[in-house]
């Protein structure tokens, strides 16, 4: 009986611990709604992702209304992720991805933000549409400051 | 006095020239001139028309860099498949008129579509037939061009996102819209930096996103347009001084569904518009000095949501009949404007006959704000416990804010109107 017990209290606190993992869930296109701007997500080259620490997910349609809400709300130890251009879709670390900055990419809210991850799209995306790259942090950092781009 | 008649019949002359320069005539068919759409406007002069009969002609990337009359004639079918746009404009004063394009593939690196204007003004697009393609018409940097009577098909079913949108206008100003049908695409017809748009009379239905859709683009109007069974409606965000009048909202039913939304937007009209059916007729964040006149809110799951920075709004000569939920509101005091509304939902008197209710309307129902909290609550709805908490709040108020109220609700419902007049 008194194993029994111990079973169970191992199970809970397994469930709990599971629980509050920080796993990204996939973006659902043209269902999800945006937690910033309310928009539906339905571009399956843009889109972000943010989990709590206690693993409450956040979908954004692109990556500057995440930004947006990480300034407006305490994300500390909150995990991002965002939507690789060119991929059907998938989520990555943002830490795993390029972001790039072209005149000739627009991205759904207006800020001209693209997330590269493939090594071959980020060579071809590039070599096509000029422009600028940046890490994650470095795009937070600025992101006020970033240039406009109009065509 | 003479040498002025002279000088004046001297540009009547220039003008008949001018209009005699290129009025030739090159036809495409089986066995006609040209076999090929491509050949025929490379031989064109500019303002040649371009005849194509009636037929099937799969060209890719035909490319019009001057000014051109592109007419069908039983409306030719052109298949764009391949990695091009089927049909670029890069040229003003382009008529394309009568032709059927189809089969322009999705493609996620290229946003290609049936006819794409670049930098080309004057434009007219009229009368065609565009199915199965990724972007209908896309203007980029194109203004004071004529997009009417087109009837735009996409191929997207529901949950997939194949699809990009039947009009699509990115940096392009002073376009007229009018008389177009849209339907399954992502959306209807999208505005992206696009001020003084006119979007008139058109038919948007089963898109998988919004019927319309406004971002960043200023000094639009919409007129008796109607939206139908779409992903979510009509979104109008992050734009000023928008009209909307004499459109039908209908039937935009799901969990994230509406009539309207609005987002960031300041000084619009909302006049004499119908809203049907809709989970959420009109849902609003951060929308301020907006009036609302003269609409109907009817069979709604909510008639108006207004949620959080919605300041200075004008709701007054509405019917809200037969809606689940008139209002909801998460701000406690408000400064918008509720008044002379006719509300189904009213039982109050009215004594002296004066066909205003003698005690003001509340709008809000205790289990609209439980719903708010719980949204699962809503199973409960109709049940006999929710009717007297309803009932026990309306005598005597403790959760639903007191302010916000229709002083002088009216005890009839008003007779609007919602056709267009021909001056609009």
């Amino acid at each position: 009986m008194h194993k029994l017990f111990c079973y169970i209290q191992i199970l809970f606190l397994v469930a709990v611990l599971g629980s509050c993992s920080q796993k990204s869930e996939p973006i659902q296109f043209g269902k999800d709604q945006c937690a910033l701007c309310v928009m539906n997500i339905a571009d399956k080259n843009y889109g972000a992702e943010i989990v709590s620490d206690k693993g409450k997910v956040y979908k954004f349609d692109a990556v500057e209304c995440m930004i947006h809400y990480m300034m407006k709300n305490d994300t500390e130890g909150w995990a991002p992720y965002a939507v690789a251009f060119h991929e059907g879709g998938k989520l990555f670390k943002t830490s795993e991805l390029k972001f790039y900055r072209s005149v000739e990419l627009p991205s759904p809210m207006g800020r001209y933000i693209t997330a590269l991850h493939e090594d071959s799209i980020v060579k071809k995306v590039s070599k096509k549409h000029p422009g600028k790259f940046y890490t994650f942090d470095e795009l937070k950092a600025q992101f006020h400051d970033l240039p406009v781009l109009a065509p | 006095m003479l040498q002025k008649r002279l000088i004046y019949l001297l540009f009547l002359f220039i003008g008949i020239s001018v209009q005699g320069y290129g009025q030739k005539r090159l036809e495409v068919g089986k066995d006609k001139a040209f076999t090929s759409v491509r050949k025929a406007i490379n031989n064109a002069q500019p303002f040649d028309t371009v005849l194509i009969y009636e037929g099937y002609y799969k060209e890719a990337d035909i490319q019009i860099d001057k000014p051109l009359v592109i007419e069908g004639i039983n409306y030719p079918e052109i298949d764009g498949s391949g990695d091009e746009n089927a049909i670029t404009v890069t040229s003003d004063s382009v008529t394309i008129r009568g032709i059927s394009v189809v089969n322009v593939s999705t493609n996620y690196m290229n946003d290609l579509a049936a006819i794409t204007l670049i930098k080309a003004s004057y434009c007219t697009l009229e009368n065609n037939r565009l199915r199965n393609n990724f972007f209908g018409i896309f203007l980029q940097r194109s203004n004071f061009n004529l997009i009417q009577n087109n009837r735009i098909e996409g191929n997207s079913k529901e949950d997939e996102v194949s699809s990009g949108n039947a009009v699509h206008l990115w940096y392009s100003k002073n376009n007229r819209i009018l008389n177009n049908e849209t339907l399954k695409h992502r959306d209807g017809i999208y505005l992206e930096f696009a001020d003084f748009t006119t979007i008139k009379g058109n038919f948007s239905h089963d898109q998988i996103r919004y019927g319309l859709h406004f971002m960043f683009s200023n000094n639009c109007k919409y007129i008796g347009n109607e939206f139908e069974n779409n992903g979510a409606g009509v979104a109008v965000m992050f734009s000023r001084n928008i009209l909307m009048r004499y459109n039908h909202f209908r039937r935009n039913w799901g969990s994230a569904s509406y009539g309207l939304l609005l987002k960031e937007i300041y000084d619009a009209e909302v006049v004499n518009n119908q809203f049907t059916e809709n989970t959420i007729a009109i849902y609003g964040e951060s929308a301020t000095r907006i009036k609302f006149l003269n609409n109907s809110f009817k069979d709604n799951g909510w008639g108006f949501k207004l949620l959080g920075s919605c300041y200075d709004n004008i709701v007054s000569e509405n019917n809200f009949i037969n809606n689940n939920f008139d209002f909801v509101t998460n701000v406690e005091k408000s400064s918008n404007t509720i008044s002379k509304n006719y509300w189904s939902e009213y039982s109050g008197y009215d004594l002296d006959r004066n066909g205003v209710g003698d005690i003001p309307h509340r709008p809000i129902k205790l289990f609209s704000v439980v719903t708010q909290v719980v949204p699962d609550a809503i199973i409960l709805n109709q049940s006999l416990f929710v009717q007297l908490l309803d009932l026990a709040e309306k005598v005597n108020p403790t959760i639903t804010s007191v302010h916000i109220k229709d002083p002088d609700p009216v005890m009839k419902p008003w007779r609007l109107f919602f056709k267009p007049k021909s001056n609009d």
